[in-house]
């Protein structure tokens, strides 16, 4: 295509002006988060407020890290996190391949049943499942958060995989069956190898979902030794006193882990959301 | 389908010749299925569709956290229609979806255009616009209750620093200047997720209608909504609708910028649920102000389950 000279200049200021705006209103506040946790309490209350801390100090994250419960919290976070992961991943998979390979009655209402699930928000469930919970003797137990979580986590997990196993040739699975293959040992021995990568990406899901959700954790848990830091956070919430400084420093070590994953496998994420809609 | 049993076709007096030994993949394909689904349907089945219903029974008791209370018929709802809470929550609710995800799709078509262009280091800039997406939910809700902070707060600062006003702005306790502020860190939470969808719609779409029409005089602006557009119809639809059942269940937005507050008069239906059902512990009442919203989510689940099963297919 050709376009005239001053047609380029004014596309690429125009793209400038453009990406500067999106970069500054992406980012800000996630700079204002790091530079607060760095900052003194007399200084993060100081008139006009400051774009760098004068003298940035570790005090916020030494409160957090040292003479908190937030690591505690971190911890549970982790294993509800990665149970529900392990979990949601097998039951996923188990699901997900009848319904993209094999025939039998019903499919068809099974994977409207797990689209619906997907799609069902966990804010109009959160009072039943309170309920359910608490009839189980479960409210309160790192194990009622965790399958609380598998009512998003499984139908997700089964509805990526699902595109993910129908991309793979359904030849592979015919010379798996003439080889004597039960359709076990085809899944685990010929899909799965071939579906790792998408299997990763959902497992990175499952986990991202687990570790940021925060209504459940609200709701489910509340002691010292079940609370997520999700739940752990708004505990620092007194009243209408913020204690800024250790709630942005906590902050920042929570968000770590997520954005370490997200910068590793930022591609397999694009494309992981294009092709299931994952929630946002 | 299974060929009828050789016996069948053979004339009386003659012994079929011996079956070969079934395989052990011919037993009948359904059997291995459903036990492949039998995990995840017991999750469904328990953890899904019972707590659905039960949900529905609750909200027709006067049920209280640890006591059953009983079954009272619609007298919740009834509660509920007369309850200036509710109402002012719903079209809370309203505004507040409708606008929020409004506002995504004409801004997300923006970013997702902008970050299409040739310009250097555009990978970098993609994952850093799409860096708030990665931010826990809650997390970024405490950091716009920060920025947006009265007394020590940026905005505040920047506001008059700036000379828009003298007077001090209340961010988060005036509330119709509350719902506005809840909808820019909403849209600043969910926006990523409108430009990723929109960026990979654009980046598959042909390039030659687009310089067909190019050829024919149409200039960028004319072919974006005449070519690019239409092809974008089926990501449009399944975003905007997928943004609608989340943005309207923002809870912790709202939980973590106002509480519902001041006087209850920025409570969304899901806030609102919370304190009835948890925070007041009447949970037939928490249940019935969900199960009024249940409807409304039906007819729109519905309609995507639709629209996604038939891209799949």
């Amino acid at each position: 295509m050709v376009k005239s000279w001053s047609e380029l200049l004014v596309g690429r200021i125009v793209t400038t002006i453009g990406v500067a705006i999106a970069l500054f209103w992406s980012l800000a506040p996630i700079y204002w988060i790091v530079v607060t946790s760095l900052k003194t309490s007399r200084e993060i209350y100081a008139i006009p407020p400051t774009l760098l801390p004068a003298r940035a100090t570790l005090q916020n994250f030494n409160t957090a890290l040292f003479n908190s419960k937030f690591p505690q919290f971190v911890m549970n976070s982790a294993t509800v996190a990665v149970s529900v992961t392990l979990i949601s991943a097998v039951i996923g998979a188990l699901a997900a391949y009848p319904i993209a390979r094999m025939q039998f009655k019903g499919r068809g209402v099974t994977a409207r049943a797990i689209v619906m699930a997907y799609l069902l928000p966990p804010s109009l469930l959160f009072i039943p499942l309170f309920v359910v919970l608490q009839n189980l003797g479960l409210i309160n137990t790192k194990t009622g958060l965790v399958l609380a979580y598998l009512t998003f986590t499984v139908p997700f997990c089964t509805w990526m995989l699902i595109g993910y196993f129908r991309t793979i040739p359904i030849e592979l699975d015919e010379a798996a069956k003439v080889d004597g293959a039960t359709r076990l040992q085809t899944l685990l021995k010929v899909v799965l190898p071939i579906a790792k990568p998408g299997l990763a990406v959902v497992a990175l899901f499952a986990f991202t979902h687990a570790w940021n959700e925060f209504l459940y954790a609200l709701v489910f848990v509340h002691s010292n030794d079940t609370k997520t830091f999700t739940a752990g956070l708004t505990g620092l919430i007194m009243g209408d006193t913020f204690i800024w400084g250790q709630l942005m420093a906590s902050s920042v070590i929570a968000i770590a882990p997520i954005l370490v994953i997200y910068i590793i496998a930022q591609r397999y994420i694009v494309e992981g959301l294009a092709a299931g809609s994952v929630k946002g | 389908m299974r060929p009828a049993t050789p016996e069948a076709s053979l004339p009386k007096g003659f012994t079929a010749p011996p079956i070969p030994r079934r395989h052990p993949t011919r037993r009948p394909d359904w059997l291995a299925a459903y036990l492949f689904l039998a995990p995840a349907a017991a999750v469904f089945a328990a953890f899904i569709a019972y707590p659905l219903v039960d949900g529905v029974l609750t909200s027709f008791t006067s049920n209280v956290v640890g006591r059953n209370g009983q079954f009272i018929g619609f007298a919740n709802f009834a509660t509920l229609l007369a309850d200036p809470h509710f109402a002012r929550a719903a079209m809370n609710s309203l505004f507040l979806t409708s606008g929020v995800v409004a506002i995504k799709l004409v801004v997300g078509l923006a970013c997702a255009v902008l970050l299409a262009q040739k310009m250097p280091a555009r990978g970098l800039i993609r994952a850093l616009v799409f860096l708030p997406w990665a931010v826990p939910g809650l997390i970024a809700g405490l950091s716009w209750k920060w920025i947006f902070d009265e007394q020590a707060g940026v905005l505040s600062y920047l506001v008059q620093a700036l000379g828009l006003t003298d007077q001090p702005v209340y961010w988060l306790s005036d509330p119709k200047i509350a719902m506005f502020s809840i909808g820019i860190a909403m849209v600043w939470h969910g926006l990523p997720f409108f430009t990723m969808m929109f960026l990979a719609a654009l980046t598959a779409i042909p390039g030659d209608l687009n310089e067909a029409a190019a050829i024919d005089g149409a200039g960028p602006i004319r072919r974006f909504f005449a070519v690019t557009l239409p092809q974008m119809k089926e990501v449009i639809f399944v975003t905007v609708m997928l943004s609608a059942i989340w943005t309207f269940n923002s809870f912790h937005m709202v939980f973590i910028l106002t509480g519902g507050g001041p006087a209850m008069r920025t409570h969304i239906l899901p806030t609102l649920a919370y304190d009835y059902g948890i925070t007041q512990s009447q949970l037939g009442l928490g249940a019935a102000v969900l199960v009024s919203v249940i409807p409304v989510f039906f007819i729109l689940i519905m309609l995507l389950t639709r629209r996604m099963l038939a891209s799949k297919q």
